[in-house]
């Protein structure tokens, strides 16, 4: 291998890389316009759906409401419902007409007064309808709220005091410590996209650079020149990495961009909200470091991979397997408590996720960091070995 | 000069090449003439260094290609119909690409480039990418690939496959001028009037093995054959040797 050759071969990938429409767009268009799109879009939308409901009234038939005329009043001044009676109130509920049936049964009102047997009041609601799911919400409240009032009436005719079914009382405070809330939502996110794109942001360059060399006719002469093999490899490589690491750092400002954007348009949030979310310079810094290597390591084995296929379109085919297979551990990681033991700090790519999400916590695990690190760095070194060997196999160079 | 012994070739069960041994000199242009995937291409790329052989001896330029194999490709231009361009590349820097490759000075490329471009029509488009050139274009550019380092040993592979006739015959001309000069040409062809033409001697392979090898002349005499192409229908069909 020399270094001149490496860097002629670099040099001369990029161009082409720089030059291809399709990897641009990959690279430049997809993270930083598809990114904001994908973070803010779920939190516009909830929004807007969650505000919409909330304001809205949702219709609830009343059947029998003649027979509690006190719980109809009660639902009523609350003004969070709509009380209508309809003809056929199962049938409307099914159409969507109605949002809840609240069915009262025969003498509620007197079973009440006599205080012996418990009368019962069916809630109906349609599962499948967010509406349905937030009116039988609203009622359900409306009604626990109402049985504590008839509770607190029948205790005041006794003499004795409210208090005694309320022995305590229970308030719910969120800690006002807005980086762990945002790092939070952060820490599910960020690890994946940044995973995602270290997979898949430098496949293009990657396919190109082997496949698409096989494709052209271009390898022959590649290889009918002086330069080793490994000076090939390792050059490639680079561009490779290069490339990915460019993606990556482009999606990474595509999550600052939606950040921003979500801060400022989106005060309400619960989410963007909150953010105040920084980075210990220290921290950021192992967090470039990591990237770097996954990037690095996804490269080689990118390179690899694609350096067995005959052409494009059965590389293209690998990379969409190759970019399920990195998000089922990204997802894994991203939305549950993923174990650490060693073994597990072993698995290439759910490894570095962990440390990533880690991180961005600001939890500094030197051990985690350690095995993902060295492990990673032996999957490279690994793999760009195996790069080697299959740019020398004459059988893999001409398959048919 | 191009020297193969006793040359072999299998993938897995299937015999690509077998016991090919011929010697191509300075001075002449040597043709490989069999139908396709007689193995003729095998032949080639193992001269080349980018198939290794099952058994036998490559000598290139005094340099042993299986020992060798750097030194043999710095001795050596490769132009074959599957060669490529780099689309997005112009010619010019697709040109340069490779010489840099061969580790070429930067004004040794410049004055190869003045010296070879004129003379293919290729200072025309040079600066348009290779994507928009037509077939005919980009092998010209690849034939100045072939031979931007002035090598001793040139291989062409169906140099004029699927080229229109002027491009063919620019290709053709191109290398009949070495001729007679101090380099060792090597063509493969499947065209009996291009082996004709330009060959000196010619190897007539089929099957994996040479059948008959001499010049066209002592072909035509060996076989009692007028035509070139009868001496070589009747060493296909008849399977046998002269």
């Amino acid at each position: 291998m020399r270094g001149r050759h490496v860097a002629l071969v670099w040099q001369k990938e990029l161009l082409d890389t720089i030059r291809d429409r399709r990897t641009l767009t990959m690279m430049i268009v997809v993270p930083l316009l598809l990114t904001p799109v994908l973070v803010l879009g779920p939190s516009v939308l909830r929004q807007s759906q969650e505000e919409s409901q909330q304001q809205q009234l949702q219709s609830v038939a009343v059947v029998n409401g003649q027979e509690a005329p006190e719980l109809l009043a009660f639902l009523r001044d609350s003004g969070l419902l709509r009380v209508v009676s309809v003809p056929n109130p199962e049938e409307a509920l099914k159409e969507g007409r109605v949002q809840a049936v609240l069915l009262v049964p025969e003498g509620f009102a007197e079973r009440l007064a006599r205080e012996d047997e418990p009368p019962e009041v069916v809630l109906k609601f349609d599962i499948s309808r967010s509406k349905s799911r937030t009116a039988h919400e609203k009622l359900a409240q409306l009604l626990r709220a109402y049985r504590e009032r008839v509770v607190i009436e029948r205790l005041q005719r006794r003499g004795l005091s409210p208090q005694l079914v309320q022995p305590f009382a229970v308030r719910s405070e969120v800690i006002e410590v807005e980086q762990r809330v945002s790092g939070f939502l952060l820490s599910m996110l960020l690890p994946l996209f940044l995973v995602l794109w270290a997979a898949v942001g430098g496949s293009q360059t990657a396919i190109d650079v082997t496949a698409g060399e096989k494709e052209r006719g271009t390898l022959e002469s590649l290889l009918v020149t002086p330069p080793r093999r490994s000076s090939f490899v390792v050059g490639k490589f680079l561009t490779i990495t290069t490339v990915t690491l460019g993606a990556t750092a482009l999606s990474l400002a595509g999550f600052a961009l939606s950040l921003a954007l979500g801060k400022r348009f989106l005060p309400e949030s619960e989410f963007f909200g909150r953010l105040g979310f920084a980075l210990e310079p220290g921290v950021l810094l192992l967090l470039l470091g990591v990237m770097t290597l996954i990037s690095a390591m996804m490269s080689a084995l990118t390179f690899t991979l694609y350096l067995w296929t005959r052409n494009f379109k059965e590389a293209q085919t690998y990379a969409s397997y190759l970019s399920f297979a990195v998000m089922f551990p990204a997802f894994y990681v991203a939305f549950t408590d993923p174990p650490t033991s060693l073994p597990a700090m072993l698995i290439p790519v759910y490894n570095v996720t962990v440390v990533i999400k880690e991180l961005i916590l600001g939890d500094v695990r030197w051990d985690h960091i350690g095995a993902t690190l060295l492990s990673s760095g032996a999957y490279l070194v690994l793999s760009l070995a195996l790069a080697v060997r299959v740019f020398q196999n004459e059988r893999v160079l001409f398959r048919q | 000069m191009i020297r193969v012994t006793n040359l072999h070739k299998r993938f897995g069960d299937f015999v690509a090449v077998e016991d090919v041994g011929f010697e191509a000199r300075p001075g002449e242009i040597f043709g490989l003439l069999g139908p396709n995937g007689a193995g003729k291409t095998t032949t080639l790329r193992m001269i080349a260094t980018i198939l290794k052989p099952t058994r036998g001896e490559i000598t290139v330029a005094g340099f042993d290609a299986l020992k060798e194999p750097e030194q043999v490709r710095r001795h050596l231009g490769v132009l074959s119909e599957h060669t490529g361009l780099y689309d997005r590349l112009t010619a010019e820097e697709n040109v340069r690409y490779f010489a840099r490759l061969r580790d070429l000075p930067e004004d040794e490329i410049q004055r190869r480039m003045d010296e070879i471009f004129p003379r293919l029509g290729i200072d025309e488009y040079a600066h348009k990418r290779a994507g928009t050139l037509s077939k005919g274009m980009k092998q010209k550019v690849a034939l100045a690939i072939a031979l931007i380092h002035d090598p001793p040993v040139l291989l062409f592979d169906e140099p004029t496959s699927g080229l229109d006739v002027m491009s063919s015959r620019s290709v053709r001309s191109f290398l009949e001028s070495f001729r007679g000069t101090d380099k060792t040409v090597l063509l493969s062809t499947h065209l009996m009037p291009e082996a004709e033409r330009l060959c000196d001697r010619i190897g007539i392979v089929h099957k994996g093995r040479i059948v008959a090898l001499g010049t066209v002349e002592e072909l035509r005499s060996l076989s009692g054959k007028r035509e070139l192409e009868d001496v070589f229908v009747e060493l296909v069909e008849g399977g046998g040797e002269l």
